[in-house]
């Protein structure tokens, strides 16, 4: 063994847990997240990287949080706040919505087993 | 030097994607109908006739919506002003077979679940979305005369196709059944068409028929107080759960959350309960007495579900205790953790 | 009759690809423990003809073997020539710096082990990249990601020790 390999040893050594903090296992971080305006689907986001969307409604900007694997309205210009004190949502099937402002969030389930839940009851 | 085939992998993954697509048919689809949140989710069939079935359930949906909508012009709102007139008059068709189930579910709750009440529910400003109301209540003594006119489902007489409503101040508001009525109505609309596995969802309302494949429908149930999901439930192959809630439609006014689910014995948002569910075989009869239940309150629950032959319920209160029969405590699966306590009733 | 000079270099080439094209085949056959994820051994040869007759040579032994091997395994074209193909080409691409360093310092240039586990990962990198962009564009193939660069590495760490005896071997037969 060179100092070269060691080297480049010592670049897969640092590289891969950066790698597996980034990605996750496979089917384990994987879940998304659709957000939807109106009846058009506004943007697909992956759970697994913390990030706040502004996402334009019928009244103006709801913000949408993703933390943790889990994902909430932040903020919605609608009156009732409902959207709000839903909560967090991170299984598939998990769904939330701003009817005022028309902004949806649906939490998309993976791999074989699909949705945690078919349809949400509220 | 190491060579790893994704190939191989890359391929499966394609296979897999097209399994999904042509063995394990789910379609979804979801947006709103006239002001209010509804899904559309079919198993087993293929996509463009799914698609068709869904085109079609909500043409009949914005039907219906037109029909039952007290508060903009249409059938109904056209039948109110003819109450307050008195006098007989042609029924709109469509409206006839959900006053006949009003009638009947209101006699049997006691009054408790009573779609008359179009008034107080105007005078608080809960029919309105857009925007929503804020407070202040109502005056207790505007309240009190409203309900010293005692509307209700029986002051309607109904002969073949005509009706007449012996109390002027009957103003019907069918918000406690219609979307449980709804899911009813296109459900049967897909099993006319074929598709032996669905649900229907509107506004948290769910009806389902079949399973999803192998496996039973499982819906989630929201949770009244905290947050997302309360409890799971594996559906029988066709059946409904309805939950009334008071975090559907609520404003807070001087630090009291006031919401829109009425009790007609006082007027006021019903106190007991926090949310309400019935699982029965038809949404509109569940969603009836759902709001029946919530109007009666984590204490007189049991009484009222046996008079109106619920067979499985479960309520939250404000604490996020639940009550629940045996019956229902069996099949349902918490979803929180620590679990809430539990109160078991007798059996229903 | 049209003849084609050949070289020395030719007839190398010509052998050492026969070998590698062999040995690809031989393995394309083998079981795999996991679907879709085989050592690479052909490769062995692509480091030892690195490490004895240079980049240049590799490079053809290489290229030879990718595209010979598609066409008898009947892959031509197809999206596995196409992984097959960008793999090698992103592997020799990383291996010409590190030619290139072994001949200014030699003392700092990473040996077969060192040559075979950036070719590996290059490997990897080109192929998934390609398949992210030409087949299967979806966000979920990254969570593949780290799994196939962890077993790339340690098929490389035992690739570059094959070739490292293969070497020592070879030095010893030409003295």
């Amino acid at each position: 063994m060179t100092r070269g390999d060691y080297a480049v040893l010592a670049l897969c050594a640092l590289t891969l847990p950066a790698l597996f903090m980034r990605y996750g296992l496979p089917g384990s971080t994987g879940t998304q997240a659709r957000i939807t305006t109106g009846n058009a689907i506004y943007a697909q986001v992956p759970l697994s990287r913390a990030h706040i969307y502004r996402v334009p409604g019928a009244l103006g900007i709801s913000e949408i949080e993703v933390r943790d694997g889990r994902i909430r309205f932040n903020s919605s210009p609608c009156q009732g706040q409902q959207c709000v004190h839903s909560g967090w949502a991170k299984r598939g099937g998990e769904f939330i919505a701003c009817v005022p402002n028309r902004v949806s969030i649906s939490v998309l389930g993976q791999g074989a087993g699909g949705d945690y839940y078919d349809s949400i009851n509220f | 030097m190491s060579r790893i085939r994704p190939g191989i992998v890359f391929a499966a993954l394609f296979m897999l994607c097209a399994c999904s697509r042509s063995n394990d048919t789910l379609y979804k689809e979801s947006g709103y109908a006239m002001g209010s949140l509804v899904e559309f989710t079919i198993y087993g069939i293929d996509e463009a006739r799914a698609q068709a079935a869904v085109a079609a359930a909500q043409n009949d949906l914005s039907f219906l919506h037109g029909n039952f909508d007290p508060w903009h012009p249409g059938s109904l709102a056209r039948m109110n002003s003819l109450f307050a007139l008195g006098g007989r008059f042609t029924a709109a068709t469509s409206v006839l077979p959900l006053i006949a189930k009003s009638t009947e579910l209101s006699q049997r709750s006691g009054g408790l679940f009573n779609p008359a009440i179009g008034n107080l529910i105007r005078l608080w400003g809960f029919y309105k979305d857009d925007p929503p109301p804020t407070g202040p209540p109502p005056a207790p003594a505007q309240i009190a005369a409203m309900l010293a006119q005692q509307p209700r489902m029986s002051d309607l007489r109904v002969t073949g196709v005509e009706i007449e409503s012996r109390n002027p101040a009957v103003v019907l508001d069918f918000g406690g059944i219609a979307q449980g009525y709804a899911a009813d109505v296109l459900i049967e609309g897909f099993k006319l068409a074929g598709i032996r596995n669905a649900i229907v969802n509107i506004s948290g309302d769910v009806r389902v028929i079949g399973t999803h494949g192998a496996a039973p429908w499982r819906i989630g149930i929201h949770n009244p107080r905290g947050q997302g999901v309360l409890a799971s439930l594996q559906m029988n192959a066709d059946e409904s759960v309805v939950t009334s809630g008071d975090y559907e439609r609520f404003y807070r006014y001087e630090g009291k959350r006031y919401h829109h689910i009425l009790d007609p014995r006082t007027g006021m948002p019903a106190q007991g309960a926090a949310s309400a569910t019935v699982i029965d075989a038809d949404a509109v009869f569940a969603d009836a007495a759902a709001t029946a239940l919530m109007v009666a309150g984590v204490k007189d629950w049991h009484a009222v579900a046996k008079a109106m032959g619920i067979k499985s319920a479960m309520l939250v209160d404000d604490a996020g205790r639940v009550y629940m029969d045996p019956a229902t405590a069996k099949r349902i699966h918490f979803e929180i953790d620590p679990p809430p306590p539990v109160v078991l009733s007798e059996p229903l | 009759m049209l003849t084609i000079p050949t070289t020395r270099t030719d007839y190398r080439i010509a052998w050492l690809a026969a070998l590698a094209i062999s040995i690809h085949i031989m393995e394309s056959a083998l079981p795999s423990p996991l679907p879709g994820i085989k050592p690479g051994l052909a490769n062995v040869v692509t480091i030892v003809v690195l490490c004895r007759f240079g980049w240049a040579t590799a490079a053809w032994v290489s290229g030879l073997r990718v595209l010979a091997g598609s066409l008898l395994l009947g892959t031509f074209l197809s999206p596995a020539f196409a992984l097959s193909l960008s793999g090698a080409f992103c592997a020799l691409l990383v291996l010409a710096p590190a030619a290139w360093l072994a001949r200014i310092a030699p003392h700092w240039a990473p040996g077969p082990i060192g040559l075979s586990v950036l070719a590996a990962w290059a490997h990897m990198a080109g192929q998934f990249w390609v398949a992210y962009a030409l087949f299967i564009p979806h966000e979920g193939l990254f969570h593949l990601l780290p799994i196939l660069l962890t077993v790339s590495l340690v098929f490389g760490v035992v690739s570059g020790a094959v070739a490292d005896v293969v070497i020592k071997h070879l030095e010893a037969a030409s003295v």
